[in-house]
């Protein structure tokens, strides 16, 4: 099998399986856009994802390396997020920081896969609480005014009928 | 001579012999692979699902939680959904119709649900309700300011209770580490999206934007709704309601085809039936069908579909089963 060198952003480089840097559909394209021959000593530069989270974005693809491929379909229907099997849910034990991390380089590396289970994990956090709760588990501030807050909870009334 | 039993309608009870003598045939249990599961006779299995009729009552539901091992499925990420579900179904209508027995079983299994809930801090809000609902009806059980039934299981009912109680009030969420980066608000529009885009329901997305003003805005983008609506709705019910309300946007679309079609229910995983032995089973932990031992089976099936021989069971239709 050929071999691709991966260079993170830190300047640290991984020889990866041609087939399974492939996953990342930006690899991909830019290996067949560039022609790059498989002898050939090139190194593919990834400024944007760090070490750390290469090695586990290589972890996670070699592991998955033998899936079928995600449907072209771009509108994906599956909601389901309590499906991640638990090699996924062992992987994605992190803290929350190299969680958001995973998703930047899923989405900058096109890895369907690796996008859909760390959105679903992170989708999984936000079920069943309330907006309070929501606020405390990302730390993020209510920035709305009294006024406004008022708004919100007029307008998704509908939704608490059952 | 004819066989003549208590209930000349129905073919008689059936015997089985064991070590401390003779037993009238209920549940029977078998163990395959260390899968315990639980085989309920059915009688004439009908093609649709709705025309069961089954023998199985008797101290039918609270030994088939046990048997198909609710009590440690909760943990199980997979599995709890289905749980909760058949759980909220039981306390919000049906607790006043279970045995005492049923009910022990169902405030364990809800302790269990607390102490996941507490140690994930994920479904707060399932378990909220959950204990809404049994204090309600726990509340509303007195008659004479006495309990109805057993006092003592009443007691211990109420020490479970508040157990639980007690769980539930110390769960707090873990705040991230602020010093660590990225946090949620340095994500890009588009991979906050894509989370939005994961929740299937309506009440999640409403909550999301009462968070915080981005959120908000990303609540309101019409295709959060249009894929939520194609994923709870059929093309069909779908073209329908947008033919009866022209120029409507998706939210308005969603929330009118929810009054008429219900929600799509799904679960990662679910009891199966075996149309074959009658047994129910989780699909993961494989079937343990001891008819697949049997030549004469094994020459039924023959010409049989197999793919249709499990049989997805929701939880509706499994409280079904036991005349809930």
């Amino acid at each position: 099998m050929p071999n691709i060198k991966l260079q993170s952003s830190d300047g640290e480089v991984f020889e990866v399986d041609v087939d399974i840097a492939k996953c990342s559909v930006t690899i991909k394209t830019m290996l067949e856009d560039l022609g790059m021959d498989e002898d050939e000593e090139e190194v593919v530069p990834l400024p944007n994802v760090n070490s750390a989270i290469l090695r586990k974005v290589i972890q996670w693809a070699t592991y998955h390396k033998d899936d079928p491929p995600p449907p072209e379909d771009d509108e994906n229907k599956d909601k389901r997020t309590d499906d991640i099997s638990s090699w996924d849910a062992d992987f994605l034990k992190v803290d929350q920081g190299t969680l958001y991390e995973l998703i930047l380089a899923a989405n900058y590396l096109d890895i369907k896969g690796l996008l859909e289970v760390t959105c679903k994990t992170v989708a999984n956090m936000i079920k069943g609480k309330t907006p309070e709760e929501v606020r405390k588990t990302f730390n993020i501030k209510n920035d709305f005014s009294p006024s406004e807050e008022e708004q919100v909870r007029k307008e998704n009334e509908w939704c608490e009928e059952k | 001579m004819p066989f003549i039993s208590k209930d000349w309608r129905s073919p008689g009870e059936e015997w089985v012999k064991t070590v401390e003598g003779w037993e009238k045939k209920k549940i029977l249990e078998c163990a395959n692979n260390k899968t315990l599961s639980l085989l309920l006779r059915i009688l004439d299995f009908c093609h649709t699902t709705s025309s069961f009729e089954i023998i199985a009552g008797f101290n039918g539901l609270s030994d088939a939680l046990k048997r198909l091992d609710f009590l440690s499925a909760v943990h199980d990420r997979r599995r709890f959904n289905y749980i909760v579900r058949l759980l909220d179904l039981l306390v919000s209508h049906r607790m006043g119709g279970l045995s005492g027995c049923a009910q022990r079983v169902l405030f364990n299994m809800l302790e269990e649900v607390a102490l996941e809930v507490s140690l994930s801090q994920q479904q707060t809000g399932k378990l909220r309700r959950l204990i809404e609902r049994v204090r309600v009806f726990s509340a509303g059980c007195c008659w004479g300011g006495r309990p109805l039934g057993s006092v003592i299981l009443w007691e211990k009912h109420k020490a479970a209770l508040e157990r639980i109680l007690q769980i539930a009030s110390s769960i707090t969420i873990t705040q991230p580490d602020e010093e660590q980066q990225p946090q949620w608000s340095d994500l890009p529009t588009e991979c906050r999206r894509e989370v939005l885009l994961r929740l299937s329901d309506p009440q999640d997305i409403e909550v999301s934007s009462e968070a915080c003003e981005h959120l908000a805005i990303l609540a309101q983008e019409q295709r959060i709704w249009r894929e939520l609506a194609q994923y709870h709705f059929t093309p069909q019910q779908i073209t329908t309601t947008r033919q009866h309300n022209p120029g409507k946007d998706w939210k308005t679309i969603f929330s009118i085809a929810r009054r008429s079609f219900g929600l799509r229910e799904e679960y990662a995983e679910i009891i199966q039936l075996c149309r074959n032995c009658r047994c129910l089973f989780w699909r993961s932990l494989g079937h343990p069908c001891i008819v697949d031992q049997d030549p004469a089976f094994q020459k039924k099936l023959a010409d049989v579909d197999r793919a249709s021989l499990h049989v997805p069971i929701p939880p509706q239709t499994f409280l079904k089963f036991f005349s809930l």
